[in-house]
């Protein structure tokens, strides 16, 4: 399984728990709250979509399997917007 | 996703840092970060993230940057002429980064100024703005870069900016910014914003900088600013600027763009604005 990361064109920074992120040159911003600050927390340290779930479980509280569609269709969404790229 | 609208200016401005840093990197453009949070840690522990971004370009790259800005989306505020009492920036905006001051020289250094860029350039570093690496003046550059500004932004006592970057400086540290200055013309602005305006006193620079730093009409910054232009081209900048309405600063007043009724209008204050300064210089002159 490839490894996801943040994309080389996205600068980002995180303020009070909530993530800002954007494609870069062009933006917009966009805003990663709550749940989509976790996933997106989940994704700096790297690996592949399993770690990305795991990590989000444990921060959670719940396990992989509850959260795994969900945190899929949401780094597909971030895979789509340019904000993450596979490595 | 949520809106771009969300984003508070802070973050909007660190984000804009890092797009302007990919699109000078992209243009083959050489720019330094200024102030915001490009500043050193410890610099400007006053000042909060401020509201727009500022970069300082390498004069011979002027043309790129621009072409670049204007491809992806930066549209121009104002002109170098229009926007600044240097002839110094352009501002322009982007509606997903907000304002930029673009930095064609930096006041104080304007003599030389692809000298002084050369200079500030030598020793650059990068400072991460947003997780992008983006080019910096040295620490020691940055003071006197925000010293230069202080000079110029009288605040009716010490500018906050000059204890970190002088004051409390080592004696080794200030010879150093000393030196920049010499290689980079502006002594007589490090001198302006540290007190020591006396030392060239007489000369047309230190008349500009007197104006800033102790205050005065517009007629006392019109006559500085005609003194301190070198040359007939400079010259004749100066006058035309000195009769013309700043239509972005206008419209930032009134909060709509201005008519061409209320340009008229702010053009006619202007001139009542300087015969009141002449006419008040001459009953002054009429009482002596």
């Amino acid at each position: 399984m490839s490894r996801l990361r943040v994309g080389p064109d996205t600068a980002w920074l995180e303020v009070d728990g909530v993530v800002y992120a954007a494609p870069l040159p062009d933006g917009p911003p966009v805003v990663l709250d709550g749940p989509g600050a976790l996933v997106w927390r989940a994704v700096v340290p790297g690996g592949g979509l399993d770690d990305v779930v795991a990590r989000v479980a444990a921060e959670a509280g719940t396990s992989a399997e509850v959260v795994a569609a969900d945190v899929a269709s949401f780094v597909d969404q971030l895979l789509a917007g340019g904000l993450l790229a596979h490595e | 996703m949520p809106e771009a609208r969300d984003v508070p200016t802070s973050v909007r401005v660190a984000l804009a840092h890092a797009a302007v840093q990919r699109l000078a990197d992209e243009a083959g453009a050489d720019v330094l970060h200024i102030k915001g949070p490009a500043v050193a840690p410890g610099l400007r522990p006053w000042a909060s993230g401020g509201s727009d971004v500022d970069v300082i370009v390498r004069p011979e790259h002027l043309e790129r940057l621009m072409s670049a800005l204007d491809a992806h989306g930066w549209r121009s505020e104002t002109t170098f002429e229009a926007g600044s009492a240097f002839d110094h920036a352009a501002n322009l905006f982007h509606p997903s980064w907000g304002l930029l001051d673009v930095h064609r020289l930096y006041p104080g250094m304007e003599r030389d100024p692809s000298g002084a860029f050369a200079v500030l350039w030598e020793d650059r570093g990068r400072t991460s703005i947003a997780h992008v690496p983006c080019v910096v003046p040295d620490p020691l550059a940055q003071s006197l870069v925000l010293l230069l500004h202080a000079a110029r932004t009288p605040t009716g006592g010490e500018h906050p900016d000059v204890p970190a970057n002088w004051t409390r400086r080592t004696d080794a540290e200030r010879d150093a910014i000393r030196s920049l200055a010499v290689r980079t013309g502006s002594t007589v602005g490090l001198a302006a914003a540290t007190g020591d305006l006396a030392a060239h006193a007489g000369t047309p620079e230190a008349a500009l900088w007197e104006v800033f730093t102790e205050g005065g009409d517009r007629l006392d910054e019109w006559r500085a600013r005609w003194r301190a232009a070198r040359g007939p081209r400079a010259k004749a900048s100066v006058a035309v600027r000195s009769l013309g309405v700043n239509r972005y600063y206008l419209a930032q007043r009134l909060g709509h763009e201005p008519t061409r009724t209320e340009v008229a209008r702010e053009a006619l204050a202007r001139f009542a604005h300087l015969g009141r300064a002449l006419a008040a210089r001459a009953t002054a002159a009429v009482r002596r």
